[in-house]
This record gives structure tokens, sequence and C-alpha cells, in this order.
């Protein structure tokens, strides 16, 4: 159970201050598989991020199982980066490609002492490649991360996080970076991973169809604020917030016939300027009221697993 | 690692560098084997040929043809005593040569000389006279009457003590008119010049040269006189791998030592550099923040210095004061260049640690519970490796450069060669020299040419295949 209250984070240039993160609050509960859609730069990284204090916020704070992730210190810090992972949208990116395979997976285990000798050690290496689907493990733990394909790869970063045994994993845009055919295959390592172990994911995707496949609750933010959240049923059956319709709208359907059932949404031919008190999606809103303009709307509940930001609702 | 090792070895440029840095490797290790002499600026080891000697394997080119090697050999009488009583071979380098009373006897000796004059001509021979007072030996070359030995001297004759072995030496390097009866018929004004001019008389082209002793009895008894052998030797004007300097003194032993010393000191230097520069630069890189800010000022301050005419400034300080603490000149030579040059290293690891700092694998390390220490050592220093690799290499010419110009303006090392103190000495008496004298100037030029560049690429080389985020070109 991992918890963010009212999370802040704001980035500081020379002259403009971006707030990435302006009051969120986000609860991934046990053995759920949380969605988080929205577009570039709505904050999404920067919440998984500060979920896992890799970004101190300037306000708010995060819970893990009752505890303040910030004032960890000492062996309980360690303990929380062990249960705690993440895995990046950039394999290429995220893991030092100087090193093996084998190490870089024994690395979480060699840093938390999980095992006691080198037996133990290459066992539990072999046991996390097996379980992303790298067969032959003996093959994948001795090359180099160069040599592997794209999607291999983050099936390398996934086993790194996975031998830790977390309970909690934010995967930021895991398979954004993928081919079509191996996403699903990604996806289904996470999804037997709650099954199996009940672990915790926060998924971050921009892409709303994913979260339709494996995400039990999903969150919308939009500009540092989270506009509407549910489960992903609800969400995504009767979406509220406008923008949460575009998204919806915008996914590809490949069979024309389908295409008529669903609900157009127009969007605005010409943005306003944001006025710098409204509701931040006003400008592109063609359902835009005075209201709007006036005064940010608050999250609030249309049904007991259902809120959004809006004054639509 | 083979992979590395192939990686290197497709590129030509470093087959070129690890070719040219062994090489100069190999001359400065085995040095003490290549040459005798260890510092050829000390006067004992100076004069080995003539100043200026050419190269011994230059004579292949026409203007250098006829110029005569060191010769050292020792003259055989010619074969018409054989017969005659009054010369006889004692045993087989003495010879017995008796005299009648009244009586002159002459013994020559053919040279053969196959070059042009050299530079100097030395004659020596042991001579045990008879116990009289009347007898007189003299020494001729060709019909120049050198030298007079006589029991009684009147100058220009030279003592010789009667029934005792005298060794008799001669030199045209110390002829005057008083030991030399040709120089005192010359007028005073030739006289000075003897010296100079006696090989050039003695010995002027290929030939076949008699060198005559001619002992005079003038007593009233048979007298016997004994001889050793006389050796002939002569410094030439073509000398060695690499001729002679103005002193004489080798320029292969000079470039050898100087490479020792040059690629020794560069080597210590640039790891001075290089930690230096790493430690700042790292702790600025990393930590960041109020410490980046302070030691990028720092070395800002250092950046900013003029180098040489600081350096110029403290060594000619310390130079001074050296006397006192006696510190090691090339010591402190190696401390000041060290000291003024990390700033433009420990910038470079500055910026190659912050973009490492910021990548997503530093921050995937953090997330799984590796300390500060552990990401700084597991994953920011090798991934620096390139970096670091490529800065030793690119500071080595550096170092010999600032060296060797000091030495060329005669501000640092003057008591034992180095690469900047051959140009520095070369192009000081380069006006005096006939011509050019390419084999003093050439080497020390083409050598720091050379390794620098070799030095060049090797790093580069080193840069490209040890820096794992360079070869996917980012």
């Amino acid at each position: 159970m991992i918890e963010g209250k009212d999370l802040r984070v704001y980035f500081k240039t020379r002259d403009v201050e971006v707030r990435a993160l302006d009051g969120v609050s986000v609860a991934v509960k046990e053995k759920e598989i949380v969605g988080v859609v929205g577009e570039s730069g709505s904050g999404k990284t920067t919440l998984g991020r500060t979920l896992l204090n890799l970004q101190r916020p300037v306000g708010g704070e995060v819970l893990w199982n009752g505890k303040n992730v910030f004032k960890l210190r000492g062996r309980e810090e360690r303990e929380f980066r062990r249960r705690n992972q993440i895995i990046y949208q950039n394999p290429y990116e995220a893991i030092d490609i100087r090193l093996k395979v084998y190490d870089v997976i024994a690395e979480g285990i060699r840093v938390h002492r999980l095992a006691s000798n080198k037996e133990e050690e290459k066992e539990m290496v072999m046991n996390a490649l097996r379980d992303v689907g790298l067969n032959p493990e003996e093959e994948y733990a001795y090359s180099l991360p160069n040599q592997l394909s794209g999607g291999q790869l983050q099936r390398v970063a996934i086993a790194r996080a996975l031998v830790l045994n977390p309970t909690f994993i934010v995967a930021d845009e895991p398979v954004s970076m993928l081919d079509m055919s191996v996403r699903a295959g990604i996806l289904e390592i996470f999804q037997r991973q709650r099954e199996e172990k009940g672990t915790e994911i926060l998924m971050i995707t921009h892409d709303i169809s994913t979260l339709g496949y494996i995400a039990d609750r999903i969150y919308v933010m939009y500009q540092g604020k989270v506009i509407e959240h549910g489960s992903a049923d609800a969400l995504l059956e009767k979406p509220l917030h406008p923008y949460t319709q575009a998204l919806i709208t915008a996914v590809p359907i490949p069979d024309p016939s389908e295409r008529a059932k669903l609900f157009s949404v127009k969007i605005k031919e010409k943005e306003e300027e944001y006025n710098g008190k409204g509701c931040k999606y006003y400008p592109r809103c063609p359902f835009a009221m005075q209201s709007c303009r006036e005064k940010e709307p608050e999250l609030k509940g249309v049904s007991s697993d259902h809120y959004v930001a809006c004054y639509l609702y | 690692m083979n992979k590395l090792l192939r990686d290197l070895m497709s590129r030509k440029t470093f087959i070129f560098s690890v070719v040219v840095i062994g090489f100069f490797a190999v001359l400065a290790v085995a040095a003490p084997f290549l040459t005798p002499y260890n510092n050829p600026y000390r006067v004992g080891q100076q004069f080995v040929a003539a100043p200026y000697a050419v190269p011994a394997w230059a004579t292949v080119f026409p203007q250098y043809k006829n110029l005569p090697p060191d010769v050292r050999i020792t003259l055989t009488p010619s074969l018409a005593y054989e017969s005659s009583g009054e010369v006889s071979q004692l045993n087989s380098s003495t010879l017995k040569v008796t005299v009648p009373p009244g009586d002159t006897v002459n013994v020559t000796f053919p040279l053969r000389w196959n070059w042009s004059s050299p530079y100097d001509v030395r004659l020596s021979f042991t001579l045990v006279t008879p116990n009289t007072q009347y007898f007189q030996v003299n020494l001729f070359v060709r019909d120049f009457y050198l030298m007079s030995l006589s029991p009684l001297p009147i100058p220009p004759e030279v003592t010789v003590v009667p029934g005792k072995p005298n060794p008799v030496i001669f030199s045209t390097e110390l002829v005057n008119p008083g030991n030399s009866p040709y120089v005192a018929s010359l007028p005073v004004q030739d006289q000075s010049l003897a010296s100079l001019e006696l090989p050039k008389m003695l010995l002027p082209k290929p030939g076949t040269y008699n060198v005559t002793l001619s002992f005079v009895n003038t007593g009233k008894t048979t007298e016997m006189f004994l001889v050793t052998l006389p050796g002939y030797s002569s410094l030439g004007y073509a000398y060695g791998r690499l001729g002679t300097d103005d002193n004489g003194a080798s320029v292969f032993s000079e470039f050898v030592y100087g490479a020792r010393f040059d690629l020794y000191l560069s080597l210590v230097a640039s790891a001075i550099i290089i930690g230096i520069g790493l430690i700042i630069g790292l702790l600025a890189g990393y930590v960041g923040g109020f410490t980046d800010l302070t030691l990028n000022a720092f070395t800002d301050f250092f950046l900013l210095i003029p180098g040489l005419p600081l350096l110029i400034v403290l060594i000619s300080i310390f130079d001074i004061t050296g006397t006192i603490v006696n510190v090691n000149k090339a010591v402190l030579i190696l401390l000041i260049i060290s000291l003024l040059s990390w700033p433009g290293t420990a910038k470079i690891i500055r910026g190659q640690t912050l973009t490492l700092r910021n990548r997503t694998f530093v921050e995937a390390a953090r997330a799984l519970g590796e300390s500060r220490m552990r990401i700084l050592f597991k994953h920011i220093v090798p991934n620096l490796m390139g970096i670091l690799f490529a800065q030793l290499a690119y500071d080595v010419p550096g170092v010999i450069l600032a060296e060797s110009g000091l030495d060329f303006l005669g501000l640092g090392i003057t008591e034992f060669p180095t690469w900047g103190n051959m140009l520095g000495y070369a192009t000081n008496n380069v006006s005096f020299v006939n011509g050019f004298a390419w084999w003093w100037v050439l080497p020390p030029g083409l050598g720091i040419v050379f390794i620098s560049v070799a030095f060049y690429y090797f790093g580069t080389a080193m840069l490209d295949v040890l820096s794992p985020y360079k070869l996917r070109g980012e």
C-alpha cells in the first residue's frame, strides 16, 4: 500500500516555474494495478519518481505502509528501496551498458546482500531471467546489453526489479518504446507478477488502451493535476471529463464498423490563452463555461469509484 | 577484453601510436644498454669525436663522402728493416734500434689514410733511451719536424730521462712553439693556429704518409734504443648513429637520455594532473551545488593564469631559493607543471560527470538502493575510464612541450640532456655550424612531434573504445 497525498513538485528555471505536480493524491492498494494516463508533460513520470523518493516534492507526503518515505533512514530506507522498484521507458538508458546482463541483475542482490554465496546469487539471477521469459537464460546472462533487442533489454530491466521481490513497482511507460508485437508479452509479466505475488503496480502510460488491458483503476492527469480517476471499467465505459473523452476517442480502432459507436468529441480549433486561475483545460475544452475560467474545479465523486474535476458534473 | 583489443587494433591510428610510443619507450628503457654515455653534458663524456661530426651513415651522401671516422691504430714499421741489423723486433710490440756512434737511424712507419683530414692527430709511444747524455730522438710526419726528444733539452726540445721508459705523446691539440720545432719555425702570427692547421697539413687527403722516428747518437759508443710501436689516433668527422654536438658529445646519447627523461617526467606529471583533475572534477560534478560552485571557481582561477609566464617566474624564483632548500630542479619543474596544468582536465571530467550523473541508469541505481559511494565507483568512474585514459594521453604532449619550452629558453634543466635542451643548445650554436646541424636538430624536433601525435592518437582511440556512450554517437 503506497499513498501520495497532495504532492507538489515545482521545477524552476530562471524565469519560469513549471508545476509538474500540483496537489496530486494517488493511492495504490494491495494487489492493484493502477494506471496513470496523460499527455507528455502532464506530470506522470514525476509522480512515479516522487512516489519512490527519487524526486523531492516541495509539498505533500508519500506514505508507505503508513510511514513517510522522505523521512526513512538507514535500514528502513534500504528496505523501502528494495521493496519499491521502478522500470523506465528506455531500457538502453536505464541500464549501464558496460555491464553484462548477469551483473545488471545481480547488482540489486549485491546491494541488499540477498544472496549468501555465489551459487545462490546465480540461481536468483537465472530464476529472474526465466521469470521474464528470457530463454535460454545462461546465454542471455553473459551477453552485453547492446547485443539485445529493446524488448529483450526491457525484460532484463524488469528482471532487475523483480529479483528484489518488490511489493510495489512503478512501470514508467514500460512498453512505449517497444514494438506492438512484444508489448503484450511485457504486460503479461506484470499481470502474472500481480496474480502470483500480489505486487502493486503503478502503470504510467500515455496510451489509454494499454490500461484498458491491464489496469484496475485509472488516474487521468492533465498539466500536473488529476482530473479524473476511477475504476478502469467505469472510467473507460463512461468517461466524464472532456479531456478523458478526447483521449479515448483518439485510440485507433482497426474495425471501421466499430467507429460509428464512438461518441465524438470536438476539440476547439482555436485555443484561448490560459488566464492563470481557471480550469487548466478550459483553453482547449469545447464545453468551457464562464465558471471554468474563474476557478479550478475540485475533484469530486460522481459515484463511489469514479471522481472527476469538472464543473459539468 | 578481447573485444577491446580487437576494437583497438582495427584502428590504424592506434597501431601507429603504439608503434611510435613503443619505439620511444624501448629507447628510454634500454638507454643504458644503447649508449655508454649517460650524461653527454659532462666534460668527461665530450669529444668522443670532432665537434659537429655527422652521423657515420651520412657518409653515403656526396658532401660527407670522405669524412674520417674516429681512427685508432697501431703503426707497424715498413718491411725494409727486416734485413738490416740496426732495427729488430724485440717482441710483438717493441722494436730494438741499435745506433752506431755519430750515426742516425730512421725508422719509418707508413700510415694508410683513406679520408680527408681528421680533427686532430695523436701519436703515442714509449721510449727507453740509453743511459747517456749524447742522443736525440726526432719525430716526423711526412716532412714536418714535429717533435724532438733530448736528455738536455733546449726548447723546443722535450725532456726524456735517460735509461728509463718515457711515455711520449704528440698531439696536434697540444702543440706550441715550446714543444714542437715545426711550430717554433713558423711566423709568430701562425704559431697559435698551428693546432688547427696541422691535421690538414699532415694528412691532407687519402694516401699513404710516413711517420718517422729518427734516432741520433752523438756519443762515442754504439747505443741501443727501445721503442714501442707508435699508436696513432684521431677524432673523426663522422661518428655514431647521430653524430656529435658542438662539444663533440654523442647526439644519439643525448637523444636517448632526453627521451628517457621526457617520457618519465611527462608520464609522472600526467598522472599527477589526472589525479588532481579527477578528484576535483568528480567532486564538483557529482556532489554539485555549492561544492561545484566553489571548485569550479577555484578551477577557473587556475585556468585563467597565463601558464608560461608564471612557469618562468616560478622556476626563476624557486631556482634561487632552491639552492637553500636544495630542491631537485626536475622535481620542481614536474610539480609546477602539474600544479598549473590540471584545470583543463578537471573541467572535462566535471562535465562528463555531470552528464553521467543525470543519466537514467544512475537514477536506476539509486532506485535499486545503491549508496552514493557505490554509484560513484561502480557506475560513474568506470564510465569515465575512456576520458581518463584520453586525458592521460593528451596531457603527455602538453607536459613535454611545456618542459621542452622551458629547457629551450634555458630556464629549465641544464645539467643533463633533454629534447628541449638539445633544441636550445642547437639553436644557440647553429650559426657556427657549417650549414645546418640537422643530425642535432631533427631528432629531438621530430621526437617531440611524433610522440605528441602518437599520444594524441592513443588517447583518441582509448576514448572511443572505452566510452560505451560515445560509441553510439551520443
